[in-house]
């Protein structure tokens, strides 16, 4: 029925925008994003999963239409899985149809959004509904929300709604109110902002609890809540080239499931939480500075205790390592632990001429009985020698708690990773040539070593890419198992061949991977992915 | 100041928000009332089902009219097949507050908690037949003129658990009750399964209002009325306590529990209820077997 009255109010609107005037006339957007996969099952890197046994292919697909007119917003979005992977590794979900719709309304200074939608609350670390595909997470808001800015410097807001789930919508209920303020004293500014956020179990889920507590022995039973409150203040405090952020977020206690860290066992507890994060940022002429603090004491925040891995999840807590792109640097990246962690990460960025600079990180991160998570150092040094050659190489060492990160046991992992990437541009000339676009080609090498006894062994990976600006892009690469460390003494080539294409704001691409199972983080979250053998097709465009 | 007054109403609400109270009875705290799952085993072979045993419950009220003759029709059933119908009355609703008057108190958390879970009609008699939706009504609670058929039909089934006492034992000086009771699976379910255990008083003499019925005159109140299977306590959590998550044919589970009866139970008329069911809110609920035995 919602679904009805949203196309109807679309059409009406869409009907007025074709015989309105200049002023009324609307504005339509919108893009799409398609994904094909074939999979090719390979014994030896251990693709297992259902779609190499059974289904063979899959695919998503996301078409996403805006219309704006007169402070009324109108947005939908048609999603598809077909035997697809990507919302559960080891699982071929099958489903399409109208999987987010919105309504929007500016009147003065309030707004009112009823449907889909997402936001945060500061940071996230409270509230935060956001979508991300690469790891298939969708965590928007069924409901409705209302924002007041009677000013530039004040706005608060506040929701009530259901977290969306696939095509549907977990049963429990969330409101959230947040406010921020811009004030100053002098030349020093703050944003001082203010959050709550509530959550209430729906009867089955506490039905659920309640057997499962009273099958606990009699001195580990508690009460469980239907409500969980949490609370949170933060404030960026900025002065010329520095910056302060800084938030402290409470909730109340209310029953989640802990893993322990040792037997990996889940017990199910009654437990409060809080994190307090803290950011500091520095910059003056080619130097930079960046210190990062976060302590999290149990601050697993979900729409329902049995949602499981990634799902359910109403928060973000940010990470606290480099975000990094490249293939074996990347191999081994973390994401905040909800149950607990205390860390610290430092990054100088040093520039001493427009040539050269100096990028150096250090994060160390602990459970909170003190035992080591993660321990980066991170330094890597680029130089521009031409406007056509540029150049950057560096090192990373790892430690990595192996059994935490990816869940199942696992002896700790140290990494030594020196890694190398240089671009040569082959021709600088942008000129149409005899009225055709040019194309500009352009050449890059990857060149990375990690050095590990642990998990699965020490890799070595070379990428070479030929990039034919603005429209044509090849590359072929090959991650080797160099040194493995598995019972089997294979040496295993996970190549690829990828092929990729642009007209004007379409891109086509196209590839046959070989991938290592494995955390695939994006954005400091992450999840644990199975080997991957196939051909990955994505056409994605915008209008 | 308004804008000051606007910022911090997040934190108001925080503050507001935590000072709530909440009641919830689901969970046994009590270390005297506990089901425990003592011991679960396999038998090969497989059991034959046990004929099978139908639950009523019946949702009453003391200030209900029409409650006596849904009473009466219940102990009809029960007398033409006395082995077979296990009635249990939920003293539940605003009908069961004793108010002025010095009607008689029957009322347990957990009775009215069953009673909200079972879809909270707000009108009483109802009652429940193995908490199954048997009629065409499409609910679980059904009006008494239609409990005997329903119970005849329920009565041809083929139960998955099979429930047995095992032992058995009650101290009169204490008032203490030890019980043990086995349920072994003839079928195997891929859903979780529960057992909850009753304890019923009959021949308890109070005030009952009645309708203008003639089975229990006189109309308007009666004051020595007798009232039977009174649900004087739940073991279990009103939910069930889960003994399987997927039980399989064959798999027992032995359950033992112990409680102290009050001085003002009459034990000798007194019996305890075992049964064995499903518990998805919502969805099944469907009562398995059922086992009635005395205290003594």
């Amino acid at each position: 029925m919602i679904k009805k009255l949203f196309y109807i109010a679309i059409l009406v609107s869409l009907a007025t925008a074709a015989t309105a005037q200049d002023d009324t006339k609307g504005h339509l957007s919108g893009d799409v994003m398609i994904n094909g996969t074939v999979y090719d099952r390979d014994t030896l890197i251990g693709t297992n999963t259902t779609q190499y046994l059974h289904e063979k292919s899959s695919a998503e697909a996301w078409f996403t239409l805006n219309y704006r007119i007169q402070g009324w917003s109108f947005m939908t979005r048609f999603d598809l899985y077909n035997n697809s992977p990507l919302l559960n590794p080891v699982e071929a979900y099958t489903n399409q149809g109208l999987a987010f719709y919105q309504i929007s309304k500016k009147i003065d200074k309030w707004e009112f959004t009823a449907g889909h939608f997402y936001d945060q609350f500061g940071s996230g670390i409270l509230f935060r509904a956001y979508e991300d595909r690469v790891i298939g997470l969708d965590y928007a808001v069924q409901g409705v929300k209302v924002q007041y800015t009677p000013n530039d410097s004040f706005m608060i807001k506040g929701f009530t709604g259901l977290q969306k789930y696939r095509f549907t919508v977990w049963p429990q209920v969330m409101k959230g109110l947040n406010s921020e303020k811009i004030w100053g004293i002098g030349n020093v500014g703050f944003l001082t902002g203010l959050g709550f956020f509530n959550r209430t179990l729906d009867q089955a889920t506490m039905g659920q609890l309640a057997s499962d507590i009273n099958a606990l022995p009699l001195a580990q039973r508690f009460i469980p809540t239907y409500n969980m409150y949490a609370g949170t203040i933060y404030n960026t405090l900025s002065f010329q080239g520095f910056s302060l952020y800084t938030e402290y977020a409470r909730k109340s206690r209310e029953a989640v499931f802990v893993t322990d860290d040792v037997t990996n066992e889940v017990q199910l507890k009654n437990l409060d939480g809080e994190v307090f994060y803290g950011g500091a940022n520095y910059s003056f002429s080619g130097f930079g500075i960046n210190i990062q603090y976060k302590k999290i004491r149990s601050f697993i925040m979900k729409t329902s205790p049995y949602a499981t891995l990634l799902d359910g999840i109403t928060d973000y807590l940010p990470a606290l390592s480099k975000q990094l792109s490249m293939r074996l640097p990347a191999l081994y990246s973390v994401s905040a632990q909800s149950q607990g962690e205390e860390g610290i990460q430092g990054e100088v960025t040093y520039s001493p001429n427009k040539h050269s600079t100096f990028d150096l990180n250090a994060s160390y991160i602990t459970q909170p009985n003190g035992d080591l998570l993660y321990r980066e150092l991170y330094g890597d040094y680029s130089h521009v020698f031409s406007r056509r050659v540029k150049a950057e190489i560096g090192v990373q060492s790892l430690i990595y708690n192996f059994s935490v990160y990816e869940g199942h046991p696992g002896a700790v992992v140290h990494t030594i990773t020196p890694f190398a990437e240089m671009s040569i541009r082959l021709n600088n000339s942008t000129k149409p040539n005899n009225g055709k676009e040019r194309l500009t080609p352009s050449l890059r090498f990857e060149l990375q070593y990690l050095s590990t006894k642990q998990d699965s062994g020490s890799y070595a990976y070379g990428l070479v890419e030929l990039n034919l600006a603005p429209k044509f892009s090849f590359a072929v690469s090959d991650m080797y198992n160099i040194i493995p460390a598995h019972a089997t003494p294979d040496k295993i080539n996970y190549y690829s061949f990828f092929v990729g294409y642009t007209e004007k704001q379409t891109r086509f691409t196209i590839g046959y991977a070989k991938q290592v199972a494995g955390v695939v983080c994006t954005g400091g979250v992450c999840r644990v992915e199975p080997a991957f053998s196939g051909v990955r097709a994505s056409l994605s465009t915008n209008f | 100041m308004k804008k000051i007054s606007l910022f911090v109403i997040p934190l108001i609400c925080c503050l507001a928000f935590q000072a709530c109270k909440e009641e919830n009875s689901l969970i046994n705290l009590d270390s005297a009332d506990q089901l425990v799952l003592d011991s679960t085993y396999t038998s090969t072979p497989i059991p034959t089902p046990q004929a099978k045993n139908v639950l009523l419950e019946d949702f009453t009220g003391v200030h209900c009219d029409n409650c006596p003759n849904a009473q009466h029709e219940a102990l009809k059933i029960i007398n033409s097949d006395p082995d077979r119908v296990v009635v249990v009355a939920v003293h539940s609703s605003d009908f069961s507050i004793p108010g002025v008057g010095g009607f008689p108190d029957f009322r347990t958390t957990h009775g009215n908690d069953l009673y909200v879970a079972m879809g909270n009609p707000g009108s009483e008699p109802w009652g429940a037949i193995d908490r199954k939706v048997l009629g065409s009504t499409n609910q679980i609670l059904e009006g008494y003129a239609q409990w005997s058929a329903l119970i005849s039909s329920e009565q041809e089934t083929t139960p998955g658990v099979n429930l047995n006492v095992i032992s058995k034992s009650f101290d009169p000086s204490t008032g203490t009750l030890s019980m043990k009771v086995a349920a072994t699976f003839t079928q195997s379910y891929s859903v979780p399964y529960y057992m909850s255990v009753d304890i019923t008083e009959t021949g308890i003499k109070g005030k009952q209002q009645t309708g203008d019925d003639k089975t229990y005159p006189p109309t308007g109140v009666n004051d020595s009325f007798t009232f039977a299977h009174v649900l004087r306590k739940m073991m279990s959590p009103w939910n069930g306590f889960k003994i399987a998550s997927a039980p399989q044919a064959g798999q027992t589970y032995r359950v033992r529990f112990s409680t102290v009866l009050p001085s003002n139970w009459v034990a000798d008329s007194c019996k305890v209820v075992s049964f064995v069911h499903q518990w998805a809110d919502p969805g099944k609920k469907n009562v398995e077997q059922v086992l009635e035995t005395t205290v003594k």
